[in-house]
Formats: structure tokens, sequence, C-alpha cells
């Protein structure tokens, strides 16, 4: 499921900003096809993960496979039906987990978060299922441990060396772009090689060379332009991703324009302009009416509540229409996906987790990450072109191990 | 011997087979229909409990077995440390007891970090801020102050005078003298201000309010004491505890400067915090006993501001945080050793 991620930022391409890639954009995305679905933004860190596609149980009649050689009778098909993808994840039952998991890591400095988010991504996984089975996660939580345990070493080193010498911070940054791209790759490759379905993992390749051309080429592009390349640069990251992920020997494919990108943009920058204009008007109304008076913070809050609130409403609108457009143009193989998320559902839902999350001092996050997560799976759906059953182990026609070995090199998480 | 239904996934194709897992002695058993695999059961590692998700018994040849009998399969395998300890994570979670336990702790401990930490992080951080820095905070609020004041009409021969009451009391206290600045407020709000850089900003209201130099005195020894404690820059970091938590991880203090230019507008409209108040008085009744000025002239200036109050705006109610006037004389009364005092 995945979607892709948090909502890219839509200040980034309507301000000009030069979106750089923050790792933040990066992250979450992990591919749609692939694995991965990330909650959205208004549930910070959710990262839940659903994971794509497999499929299996065609239920119906499923020729019986045999172990050793394993032949398999594709079943002759007439047009399979879709296969929904659902969630299975209780509110009540995931608190408990993340409430004890959080105190544990408050405990323990930090040391236990790495557990915590392998047990959260887990839970996640573990509930969604598509064609009767679930998504595993197999991450070894000291993987993680090890990759928060170095970016908090750069982190401190940056900030206590950079304190003395400030040109170490300059070469920090630019070791950090640099490095960027291979970090990405790392990540999503960590992730995807440590879920699986059916038995059947997940791979990231190794494209070093698109990452960077993606990451730190196309960055200037959007920077030159004054972010009017982002959204291009939106629909390129998604096509990296999702075709580098394969599950098993089945390649993922996305192909789509950049139009549904820009007009997904488009109008969530025309909602925060809107909001801009209004909240104006608002705050310049106010002002005149008490005139005289010293200005101060509270005149402004009209302002900043109306623009903080269509700012994450376009957020989660650009997220919804780049979801539907990223699944509906994803392939595994012969198969597809179908999506259908519903923009002002979602919005509503995404405003009510902001609300809810604001009046219970952030408490009442496992109920939005679940309601998230469950509304997306129900929104997408797998459709099968025939058997999935067909879908193998990477590497099994040659018998060798190659495929699995890669899996061994998987590199670390890097929390992004 | 128990059977568990389950599912065999045999890692090479998304395939799963029905199939039943058994245990003879050592071995763990996985048949179905046209199959019959049989492993030692220590080579087999199971994933851990967690919520309802399925349990994966992760087979030495790659192949997997997926089953939601966690009962059965937990008595299966045989128990090691880690199982146990995966055990007592899945017992903690599943009970709604540790849960509320928990986020009881959670809350407690969330509310004394900002109940008790912030503060005392704002103090620490506040005397730790540079001068340079300080001075150029300093500069940033009399600017933004110098916007919504008008230059001071009194004379030069005053200011002095009064520049000269600051410098003796601070020297009272080993003090360098503080920086007064002169501003009026159009004739409605007698007060003064302490801003961050040493800078104390008396009104020319104040000045016409005040009987006498005492009074003056008593006023300018009360925000000696936010100086000294620099009660501008802790209400800054207070105020801002983002700006607190980057301060004191980065040790960044370029942001400093930009927020100061709100302390004049937060002076006006809320004034500093009871608990500074407090501080203030202490720090003047005893600056104030050293300088052998008595405390009423100390209650009568307080009585001539709140007076002064009635009838301001609601936005200048500067005052209302303060501790009520009666109640800041008699507690200076108690604390402070002082001249005798007739009243």
């Amino acid at each position: 499921m995945a979607d892709e991620n948090p909502p890219p930022a839509p200040e980034a391409s309507l301000s000009g900003g030069a979106p750089a890639p923050s790792p933040d954009a990066l992250s979450p995305g992990v591919p749609p096809a692939a694995v991965a679905v990330e909650p959205p933004a208004s549930v910070p860190g959710t990262e839940a993960s659903g994971a794509a596609p497999a499929a299996l149980t065609m239920a119906v009649g499923d020729p019986p496979i045999h172990p050793a050689p394993v032949e398999i009778r594709p079943t002759p098909a007439a047009p399979a039906p879709l296969a929904p993808f659902t969630f299975h994840g209780d509110a009540r039952e995931y608190f408990r987990i993340w409430i004890v998991n959080t105190l544990l890591t408050l405990l323990t400095c930090g040391v236990f978060a790495a557990w915590a988010k392998v047990r959260k991504r887990r839970y996640f996984r573990g509930n969604t299922e598509v064609l009767g089975h679930r998504f595993d996660y197999h991450a070894e939580p000291w993987r993680l441990l090890v990759g928060n345990i170095l970016v908090a070493f750069l982190f401190v080193a940056y900030v206590v060396v950079g304190e003395v010498y400030p040109l170490v911070r300059v070469g920090a940054f630019l070791a950090g772009a640099v490095l960027l791209p291979w970090i990405v790759v790392r990540s999503l490759a960590f992730n995807a090689h440590n879920t699986s379905y059916r038995g059947i993992r997940f791979y990231f390749g190794q494209p070093y060379g698109s990452a960077a051309l993606l990451y730190l080429g196309q960055a200037v592009v959007i920077a030159i332009t004054l972010g009017f390349y982002y959204p291009a640069w939106q629909r390129n990251r998604r096509q990296f991703i999702v075709s580098n992920h394969r599950l098993g020997d089945a390649f993922f494919r996305f192909e789509s324009g950049s139009s549904p990108f820009y007009l997904a943009y488009l109008v969530g920058g025309l909602m925060v302009a809107g909001a801009a204009i209004v909240g104006l008007l608002v705050t310049v109304g106010i002002v005149m009416a008490q005139k005289g008076r010293i200005p101060g913070l509270t005149q402004m809050l009209p302002y900043l509540a109306i623009y903080g609130t269509a700012f994450f409403l376009a957020r989660h609108y650009v997220y919804a229409r780049l979801f539907n457009q990223v699944w509906n143009r994803t392939h595994l193989d012969r198969h597809r996906f179908v999506a259908s998320l519903r923009t002002g559902a979602w919005m509503r839902l995404q405003l009510t987790n902001l609300l809810a999350m604001i009046g219970s001092c952030g408490l009442l996050y496992p109920w939005a990450a679940v309601r998230s997560m469950r509304h997306l799976a129900g929104s997408l759906h797998f459709q099968p072109a025939g058997p999935v059953e067909t879908i193998g182990r990477l590497g099994r026609n040659t018998g060798s191990a190659v495929g699995d070995t890669t899996a061994e090199f998987m590199g670390m998480d890097f929390g992004l | 011997m128990n059977t568990i239904a389950a599912q065999f996934l045999d890692g090479r194709h998304l395939a799963a087979r029905p199939a039943e897992v058994s245990r003879e002695d050592d071995r763990l058993i996985v048949a179905g229909e046209g199959f019959r695999h049989a492993f030692p059961v220590r080579e087999v590692r199971v994933s851990d409990r967690l919520g309802r998700i399925p349990r994966y018994l992760y087979l030495p040849d790659g192949a997997t077995v997926e089953t939601t009998a966690h009962d059965a399969v937990d008595a299966f395998l045989p128990s090691t440390r880690r199982t146990r300890l995966a055990r007592l994570l899945h017992w903690l979670e599943s009970h709604t007891a540790f849960a509320a336990g928990a986020t009881a702790l959670l809350l407690v401990a969330i509310g004394l970090t900002m109940v008790l930490g912030l503060p005392v992080a704002a103090r620490h951080l506040a005397l730790q801020v540079p001068d340079a820095m300080d001075r150029r905070a300093g500069e940033v609020s009399l600017a933004a102050m110098s916007k919504f004041t008008q230059p001071s009409g009194l004379s030069a021969a005053r200011r002095r005078e009064i520049e000269a009451l600051a410098a003796d009391l601070a020297a009272l206290r080993g003090l360098p003298p503080p920086r007064v600045e002169f501003r009026s407020m159009g004739g409605r709000f007698p007060n003064a201000f302490a801003l961050p850089g040493r800078i104390i900003v008396v009104t020319d209201e104040l000045v016409e309010v005040a009987g006498s130099d005492g009074e003056l005195q008593a006023v300018l020894a009360h925000e000696l004491g936010h100086v000294h404690h620099r009660h501008s820059l802790q209400g800054v970091f207070r105020g801002s505890a983002a700006l607190l938590v980057v301060t004191l991880v980065s040790g960044d203090l370029s942001a400093l400067t930009t927020f100061s230019a709100s302390i004049p507008f937060v002076l006006l409209q809320r004034g500093y915090s009871r608990e500074f108040e407090e501080e203030a008085d202490d720090y003047a009744a005893e600056t104030l006993r050293l300088a052998g000025v008595d405390l009423d002239e100390f209650a009568a200036i307080l009585g001539k501001l709140e007076g002064s109050r009635e009838g301001l705006a609601v936005d200048y109610s500067y005052l209302s945080t303060h501790p009520h006037t009666d109640d800041r004389i008699k507690r200076i009364d108690r604390n402070a050793p002082r001249a005798p005092r007739s009243r």
C-alpha cells in the first residue's frame, strides 16, 4: 500500500522554494508498489507499512501445487475479480502496544526506539491483508539501532565540532548531500528486503546512478526553475521508487506522465493561495476594527489558523490525488492495482485526526494511525491478471542464491 | 500429539498450501497434501507475538509456516531467553492496566518536564547567554519598543539624575550601571521595563507619577532584579519551548534575537510571570535596604501604579499578572529584614 508517502509538501511546489530533497520527501515514499504504506503525515511517524500486493490464493481453484519441483498449472482465467486490501489493525490493541513501547523508549533513553519501530512496522504490515495473506516484516532491531546511533553520532559531531570549526559544517553538509542517494537506496533496500508476502521477499535494486541523478541532478533543476519542476520531480521519484522494486522475481512498473502531478499540485497551491488571501483580508479587517491598538500575536491568530488549515488540507489533497495516480499506474508483472481514494473523505479524515491528536496531546495517535491505514487499505485493490502463484523467488531459475545473498547485504535503516 | 492448522509457504513461489504442524520429539513436522517435511525444532525460528498478527515459523530451508494459533505455537517451541522477553513484552502490551499505567506515567513525565524542567532549563540557558548576544537582543527589543512609544520629553538633567539613581543602586549590589532609556507612552502608561542587554526603560509617565526619588529608586531596584536574573531572556525561552530545545541541543543562539523583538509586546500585554515578579521584589527589598530607602516608598509607588491601571484598555493590563499589590507589600514586609517603618 502504500502510499506514496507523505504527501509531498505542497509548499515546496508552491513557494517555489526549491524543495530540496528533504529526507521527508524521500523517505516515505516507499514504493507504492512495493511496500510500505506510510501513513500520512498527520500521523507523524506512522509508517505503517503496507505492503503490497501479492496474491494468492486465488482461491478459486487453486491447482494443487506440488512441492518439490514446483510446477504450476495456471488456471485459465476468467478476468479475475478485484481483490481488496484489508487492514485488520485495531485502535485499542495498537494503543496498548504503542504506549508500552513509547514508555520503554523513554525509560531506555531511546535505545528501545529501534525495537519499537520494528514492532510498529510488523503491526501495520502484519495487519494488512490481500488475497488471504498478510505481509511480514523481518528487520532485526539491532540493525536499526546501529543506524540510529550512527545518525545521532553524526548529528552531535556536526553540532559540537561545527561550533568550533564552522567549516566542518559546510563539509558535513556537502558530504551529506553527496551521500544522500546512497542513503536513500540503502534505506529503501533495507525495508524492501525485510518485507515479505507469502514467504517471498520484496527487493529493491541498486540504482545508485539514477538515485544521484534524481536527488542531486534534478534537485538542481528544481532550484533553477524556482520549483516549477517539482511536480515532475515527484513523478520521477515515484517512477524511480516503484520500478526498482520487485516481489521475488516479479517487477513493479510505473507508467505515468507528469500532467496529473502538475494538476494535483496546482489545485493544492490554489487552496493555499486562496487561504492566504482570505486570511490576509480577515487580519486587515481586525486591525482596522481596532485601530490604535498595539498589534500583537492575537490579531495574527485567525490568519495563522486559516493558512495552517488550508496548508494541511492541501497537503492531504495532493496526497490523495497522487496516491490514486501512482497506484493506478503501477503494475506488478501482468497484474495491476486499482486505487480509489476520495480526496474529500481523506481530507476530512485527516482533519479529524489532527483535531483528535491536538485535543488528546497526541494520545490518540494510535487511533489516527490505524484509521488512516484502514482507510488507505480500503481504497486499494489488487487486480490479478491470472494466478499469482507463478511469481517465484528471485534467482530460482538459475538455481543460484544470488538473490538471497543480495538480500543479506541490505544496508541499514536510517530512519528515513 | 496435537497439531496446528497452518499455511505452508515454500519460499519458492507465491503459493500457500494448507498444512498441519506437529512435533515429534525434537523434530517439527510440517505435513500437507502431497508433502511432509521434518526440521530440528532448535533450528526453527518463530516470529514474536504482536497483537493478533499471524505468527511465522521460519524453517531452516527458507520455507515459512504461517498460523494464527498463537498459544499452540508458544507451547510447541522451546523457550529461550529471547522468546521469554518477547512473551513478557506481549504480556505487557495486552493488558489494559499496563496501558493505563503507562499512559499515566507518560503524562506525569511530560507534565513534570514542562512544569519543572522548562523553567530550570530556561534559567540555566538565560544565564549562559554571552553578554554580546544579550546586548544584541536588547537592541532588537528596544527597536521594537520604540515603534510604539515616543521620544521622552524629560530634560537631560532629570535623565542624568535618574541614571545616577540606577547606577548607585547597581553599585550597592556590586553591578555595573544599567543602561537607562527614557520613552513616552503618550501620557497613558506609567511604568518601567527591563529588557535584555541590561536595559531599563523608564516612561515619562512613571517619572511624573512618582512622588519622590525614593519611589523611583524602588521601581529601579525592582527592574534591576529583572535585569540581574535576566528575566526577559528567561521569558523568551519559556515562551518558546522549541527555541529552548533547539538552543540547548545545538548551542545556536542566532534565533534568539528574532524572538527578542517580541519581548516588549509580551511585557505590555502580559507582564512577567508572578514568580519573576516575586524574585524581582525580593531583590528590590534587599537593594532598598542597602540603600537605606524605606519600603514605604515601594508600597506607595505600587499603589499608584495600580491606581493608574484603571481606565486603561484591556491590552494594557500589564499589572494583571503581577501579584496583587497588597500581597506584594505584605510579602516584602515578611521577607525583608529592614529598617523600621511606620505605616
